[in-house]
């Protein structure tokens, strides 16, 4: 038989066994397809003349109908020589199948990107914390710069192979406009290194908002992100203001507002409005914010008296905010267990008259001003 | 009468409240006209602007709701030319939403919201509702304009 030694070669694992009918050749085994096997049976039914028909029994692995059909389809229809033409031809078409094709494997770039990750680890010295994800698709490295700062960033594996550019930056506390400079690179190694000359760039923002943080009482962000480029910095009471960097173009006069009334803004506004035009390009711009604000330094706010207290505390009125109402204790509460608010007589029975409640008997009954559940408290004159 | 009471228990709370984008303290030394500033949202075209508000607490408070009212000029589908707002939550019930347990502070954030998510679907200003539906980059163009022109300027109009 001249195929045996190309079955053998190209399919090692098929198995050809005759059965009790003398017509009848029973083909068995697997066939390997794009990483995957496939358990398939044949039969093969020898026509005295002419070619042998070969016809599926069964077939492992395929989801695809349509896959499952155009071999049917192809036994059927097509002349095959031996069987060696007619696993050629499945394996032709089970390479077609997009679900096969799915399963590829990227031992490629697995090695590219140990290979890289390797190379990277040995280059830069900053590194304080560096990690490969198990399954080899996210790359966590936590970088100091010059101060020290501390950076992180997470840079993804890009597996699609629709562009060259590997590794991709896929998160970093850095400025909004920042992240689009960074696009994708081939190598680790020179992607990071973009992201350390952007770090390198922004090193006066950076300083600046230190600063800042340092040396004022900031109100908003309650966390300041490296990202966030304003701070609300209190200056009194009911006074603040916003100051708004471009982190781009840090020596430009930063956007100062103001938050509070008049009468505070005044003093504020009116000391801008007049070193408006004084500033230039400086070295130091926390000093420049502080002579744009006419300040010395920035007031620090007493902590002591910054405690939180409740709108309402437990035991007062939900209505008038009180504990006592005409030396009275709130004799009111709603009876819905998760509510349970407090009222006084007085104030629910006119709140419950103003939307015209109705009467029953000595009582007035409407829904709870804060649950909307029924509640009723005695008329009052 | 306990509108004196509640209101400076809501006035000291907010004076010492870092509450992030919202500011009240009374005009002059009233306690019936009071003075608000939000700050406009982030993504959204008031980003950037202070808005100022001015809230009128009549005598009944809180059984009876305050009056909002925008100083500043903005453009909006609830808010009209002379800056009343259409926000259920100022409304006594049944048109509205109002109840007492809401305080001022709870109030502006909802302002604020609703300069965040304009409600198209029960307008004030018939014309730029349906422009934010139809043509929203024109309505977000004037809104933005309107935000640089009139909350944006280091000093506002009084």
């Amino acid at each position: 038989m001249d195929y045996s030694v190309d079955l053998i070669l190209k399919y090692p694992l098929i198995n050809i066994k005759s059965t009790e009918k003398s017509d009848i050749v029973r083909i068995h085994g697997k066939i390997y397809v794009h990483h995957k096997y496939f358990a398939v049976t044949l039969h093969q039914i020898t026509h005295l003349n002419g070619a042998p028909k070969y016809k599926l029994k069964s077939i492992t692995n395929v989801k695809s109908k349509s896959t499952l059909s155009k071999i049917k389809n192809a036994l059927s229809t097509d002349v095959f020589r031996n069987i060696v033409e007619v696993l050629d031809q499945m394996n032709e078409i089970l390479l077609q199948d997009t679900d096969v094709k799915h399963l590829e494997v990227h031992t490629d770039i697995y090695r590219k990107v140990i290979h890289e990750y390797s190379e990277f680890v040995k280059f830069f010295l900053n590194i304080s914390t560096c990690e490969l994800k198990e399954d080899l698709t996210t790359i966590c490295v936590a970088v100091t710069d010059s101060k020290p700062r501390l950076h992180s960033v997470e840079i993804a594996v890009d597996y699609s192979k629709k562009s060259s550019d590997l590794f991709r930056i896929s998160a970093a506390d850095l400025p909004e406009k920042d992240q689009a400079i960074l696009k994708g690179n081939e190598s680790l190694i020179a992607l990071f290194d973009t992201f350390i000359g952007q770090l390198e760039l922004l090193q006066p923002y950076f300083e600046l908002m230190d600063t800042l943080d340092e040396h004022a009482t900031i109100l908003d962000p309650d966390k300041p992100r490296k990202s966030d480029a304003y701070r609300r910095i209190w200056l009194g009471e009911n006074i603040s203001t916003i100051i708004t960097v471009d982190p781009f173009n840090i020596y430009e006069r930063p956007d100062i507002k103001f938050l509070g009334p008049d009468r505070l803004i005044e003093s504020f506004s009116s000391s801008l409005n007049e070193n408006i035009g004084k500033w230039v390009y400086q070295e130091n711009i926390f000093q420049g914010i502080l002579d744009l604000l006419g300040l010395q330094e920035f007031p620090k706010k007493d902590t002591a008296t910054n405690q939180v207290n409740l709108l309402v505390e437990f035991g007062e009125c939900s209505i008038c905010f009180c504990l006592r109402l005409n030396n009275k204790l709130p004799e009111i509460i709603c009876t819905n267990q998760s509510c349970e608010k407090l009222y006084h007589n007085q104030c629910l029975y006119d709140w419950l008259v103003s939307l015209h409640a109705k009467r029953v008997f000595n009582n007035i009954s409407g829904n709870c001003p804060n649950c909307e559940k029924t509640i009723s408290c005695p008329l009052m004159n | 009468m306990i509108k004196h009471v509640r209101l400076g228990r809501e006035l000291a709370k907010l004076a010492t409240s870092d509450s992030k984008d919202i500011c009240v303290f009374p005009k002059d030394d009233k306690l019936d006209v009071l003075e608000a500033q939000i700050v406009g949202p982030e993504k959204s075209p008031y980003q950037g602007g202070i808005f100022k508000l001015e809230v009128i607490v009549p005598d009944a408070y809180p059984i009876m709701p305050p009056s909002i009212k925008f100083l500043t000029k903005v453009y909006h589908p609830n808010i009209d030319d002379s800056g009343r707002i259409c926000l259920d939550l100022i409304k006594m019930p049944p048109k509205g939403n109002w109840r007492p347990t809401i305080g001022i502070e709870a109030l502006l954030i909802a302002v604020r919201m609703l300069l965040e998510s304009p409600n198209p679907e029960d307008p004030l200003m018939a014309d730029i509702a349906e422009e934010y539906q139809r043509n929203n980059s024109s309505f977000l163009r004037k809104a933005k304009d309107y935000t640089k022109k009139y909350a944006c300027a280091v000093k506002q109009q009084r």
